[in-house]
């Protein structure tokens, strides 16, 4: 129990670091825009591993988990490459409603800064068909909106 | 009578001779003045197109970087290896069209990086392209850092 409350400390210091000194300097720091939208956002960096040792260490602390990312990116692969127009309201209905909304944008978005799934259409498709707060997934990173 | 005008006349034209001496010499400073701003504003501009370019170049250089990589198996799940491709293309098409493409060093990485992407055999050249990205990169940097 002891253990669980110093990663959860542990992980909230690494947030805090990570977020404040891109709030700073911000490439400088090194890190990508997508690893700290990630970081900020709670998400597991799923196309960050092996980038960073410390991604496993606090698998079990992100509100997004890998798992639940890792399902969501694979079915989003296999839209993309088949080239189908899909719609955010779709992807909504897909994964349960919109009480899953603000995931579904905080994972897209992550998606987005790492330059995954290129192409406008893919992302005007989305955006087309979703409500107002997808229309933000494709605009330029900023540390202060974004975390 | 004559001899005070031909006296007068002369020292009139030595005064004349010696403010075309005075404009001409005027007129050097102006020319070095303004051949000042000129350079001064080649190399600012040198810079914002260096300052422009670079962070592109990192960019391109970093996605590319992804089709390297093999650490987990969503390393490479939605990357067009053909598209980033194209973004280097572009890019490598801004560098020609800039002065900076006259830089004897960056031309010789544009040419190879030019040579390597439009092989048959990209895919295989990826890391090769990323080295020579990072010394086009590189040079920026030492231009800027000199040129101040």
């Amino acid at each position: 129990m002891e253990n669980n409350i110093i990663l959860k400390a542990l992980y909230e210091q690494r947030k805090l670091l990570i977020t404040q000194n891109y709030k700073m300097i911000g490439d400088k720091t090194g890190f990508s825009q997508s690893y700290v939208y990630s970081i900020a956002n709670d998400i597991f960096p799923i196309f960050h591993i092996g980038h960073y040792e410390d991604i496993e260490i606090y698998t079990n602390l992100y509100k997004i988990k890998e798992q639940q990312i890792q399902e969501f990116i694979k079915y989003i692969d296999e839209v993309w490459r088949k080239e189908d127009k899909i719609g955010f309201y779709d992807l909504e209905d897909k994964y349960g409603g919109r009480e899953h909304r603000s995931d579904l944008i905080r994972m897209l978005r992550y998606c987005y800064l790492d330059n995954r799934f290129s192409g406008e259409e893919f992302w005007n498709s989305l955006m087309a068909n979703g409500p107002m707060e997808s229309h933000s997934l494709t605009r330029e990173f900023d540390i202060l909106f974004d975390s | 009578m004559e001899k005070h005008i031909s006296w007068i006349g002369g020292l009139a034209s030595i005064i004349g001779m010696l403010i075309t001496i005075w404009q001409v010499g005027k007129a050097f400073k102006a020319k070095k003045d303004v051949e000042i701003i000129r350079d001064s504003l080649e190399k600012k501009y040198l810079d914002y197109e260096l300052s422009h370019l670079r962070p592109k170049i990192s960019l391109v250089a970093n996605q590319l970087t992804k089709h390297t990589k093999s650490n987990s198996s969503f390393a490479q799940v939605g990357l067009s290896l053909t598209e980033d491709i194209q973004s280097l293309k572009e890019l490598l098409n801004e560098i020609r069209s800039n002065n900076l493409y006259s830089i004897k060093e960056v031309k010789e990485q544009v040419d190879k990086i030019t040579e390597l992407a439009n092989s048959n055999t990209v895919n295989f050249n990826l890391n090769e392209i990323i080295i020579s990205l990072t010394h086009t990169s590189r040079e920026f940097d030492k231009r800027i850092k000199t040129e101040k």
